[in-house]
């Protein structure tokens, strides 16, 4: 854009307009502010899938687990013992960043497609048991009645507070990822995506690094799982199923690997792409597997990479 | 003082042994040449040295320490640094990081944070700083912003000591530091090994026998993964076994 903007300024700039923007949503209208809020969500489970797939270069099928762990925890200790809101979601991000520990602990001990293999064994485990463990997960029929918390005054249940505070998980998600990646510890995780054995010779135990990944993802999930279980007051095993993490595989992808804004794109896409087409046409899925083919052919680096790459010369060099 | 100490060491693959009772010394200071000709084992025993590869009997002591089936990155935290036969870089970053990541390996802070790297003050400054003192070292001081894919070969090279310098070791293996290089680049390679630190043990595999018998002190021969012979540059080069098996007699 303007030439004598700098760095620091263009992100300030940045950050107002998409403030600017999910602010003014709810003018759209309840429809819009629904598929808004839907997004926003998606969007912070694709970003977390994208600190794994295009920043540490692990590449996980079971990604769904840390999204579902949360979500039914918010929702059955809602339902069955009454538990707050508030309390639930902290619960949730803590069992999903738990159980990001433990399955993580397994899965980083191998990479490439038995990582894939091992991350979506685990998940698929969840699912059985949310399947099979009906008095607490009510199965596939799930389990519904959550009641959304309040917040000073306002209740959740009211559809503009609960998408203005999905924006701003989805807010602090984006600036918190933006700011990890930047960070020394960020800069970990980009090696061991550039070259792992190479940092194991320079002195990090690299392991240990993937685990730190691995958790910091599936906590960041479970915070989108947590916000999708206030969005719907509902969880179905649904959540738990492969299928889920292949979506958020497919956003990360059609917006583009490694950039943090791609996966929101992506997620943007992929969720218009369901709702519109599927108003008109049956198989959406089908569109959406014709665009991924079509980016993973043409556009490598995904929407937003090819974007990066392109706007500059449409814009700046006339 | 001993920096480095093999005692009795074997690799085997199968019937195949690559490495054959390999006692080896390498003291602080010294520049030791690891010579024979292809298949000797040269890489094989610097992979174990290094943490690459696991030994199949035999010990391995860096100061004292036994560092025998220990990890790449143990092994270098300990001071081991080494170089690959294969430029192994971070392709995809630039020139500085590639040396920035390395010296934060060894000096930077786990409090730091969510605190941008990209700072140029403070903590962070130093990291820069040491890590353009490392390229200057390496004499790799022209377009440290350019990324590692449009370096040349011989500059890669350069990188790769670069690398490992930054890990601050006290032993640096350097495998074939003059590979796939023009006679200039060789020739610049050599002033760069000799300018390295005077303390620094040097362990390196060297094919080209003019830098290996101008720059080392000691010169260590292998053949078929045992040690042929070992001793000064002169005495090898007039060691019978060494001419006849390696040099080829016409030395």
């Amino acid at each position: 854009m303007s030439a004598g903007m700098n760095g620091r300024s263009r992100i300030l700039v940045g950050y107002a307009l998409l403030i600017v923007v999910l602010a003014a949503m709810p003018l759209a209208g309840n429809y819009v502010l629904g598929l808004a809020a839907e997004i926003l969500i998606f969007a912070i489970f694709a970003m977390s899938l994208d600190l794994l797939i295009g920043y540490t270069g692990m590449i996980s099928f079971g990604h769904a687990a840390f999204f579902g762990l949360s979500a039914y925890a918010v929702v059955t200790l809602g339902v069955h013992l009454g538990v707050n809101g508030w309390i639930g979601m902290l619960a949730g991000v803590f069992l999903s960043a738990l159980g990001a520990l433990i399955i993580g602990f397994f899965c980083i001990r191998v990479s490439g497609i038995p990582f894939l293999m091992l991350t979506m064994a685990f998940s698929q485990l969840l699912y059985s048991i949310s399947v099979k463990w009906r008095d607490v997960t009510g199965g596939t029929d799930g389990i519904g009645g959550f009641q959304r918390p309040g917040l000073f005054g306002w209740s959740l249940e009211e559809r503009v507070v609960l998408y203005y505070f999905t924006a701003a998980g989805f807010l602090f998600t984006f600036w918190f990822l933006q700011r990890l990646i930047a960070s020394p510890l960020g800069s970990i995780f980009i090696g061991i995506r550039e070259n792992e054995l190479r940092m194991r010779t320079i002195g990090y135990p690299v392991q240990r690094f993937k685990l730190i990944a691995f958790v910091i993802g599936g906590a960041l999930a479970g915070l989108g799982g947590a916000l999708y279980a206030f969005f719907n007051g509902f969880v179905s095993s649904d959540i738990l199923h492969w299928a889920l993490s292949g979506d958020a595989i497919i956003m990360v992808i059609l917006g583009g690997t490694g950039t943090i804004v791609g996966p929101v794109i992506g997620a943007a896409v992929f969720l218009l792409l369901k709702y519109f087409v599927s108003s008109y046409y049956e198989y959406w899925m089908m569109w959406v597997g014709i665009a991924f083919i079509l980016c993973v052919m043409f556009l490598r680096e995904g929407i937003w990479g090819a974007l990066v790459r392109r706007l500059p010369r449409w814009l700046g060099r006339r | 003082m001993n920096l480095l100490r093999t005692e009795n060491l074997t690799k085997s693959f199968g019937s195949l042994i690559v490495t054959k009772d390999v006692n080896l010394v390498v003291k602080a200071g010294e520049r030791h040449a690891l010579i024979g000709p292809n298949g000797a084992g040269k890489t094989s025993l610097v992979h174990q040295i290094g943490g690459q590869l696991r030994p199949t009997s035999g010990r391995i002591y860096f100061k004292d320490v036994d560092i025998t089936g220990a990890s790449p990155e143990r092994i270098c935290q300990l001071g081991v640094g080494r170089t690959f036969q294969r430029n192994n870089l971070f392709r995809g970053l630039s020139v500085r990081e590639n040396v920035r990541l390395a010296v934060q390996a060894k000096r930077g802070r786990l409090y730091d944070g969510l605190t941008d790297i990209g700072r140029r003050s403070g903590h962070f400054g130093a990291l820069w700083a040491r890590a353009d003192q490392i390229l200057e070292q390496v004499r790799l001081t022209e377009g440290p912003e350019r990324p590692v894919s449009s370096l040349s070969y011989g500059e890669q090279r350069q990188l790769e000591i670069a690398i490992a310098l930054a890990s601050e070791p006290q032993l640096l293996l350097l495998d074939e530091p003059t590979s796939g290089m023009s006679p200039l680049e060789t020739e610049r390679m050599s002033r760069l090994i000799e300018s390295l630190p005077a303390e620094l043990g040097l362990l390196m595999i060297e094919h080209d026998m003019a830098v290996a018998f101008s720059l080392a002190h000691r010169i260590t021969v292998l053949y078929y993964g045992e040690i042929l012979a070992s001793g000064a540059p002169d005495e090898i080069s007039n060691n019978r076994k060494v001419r006849d098996v390696y040099l080829g007699g016409k030395h």
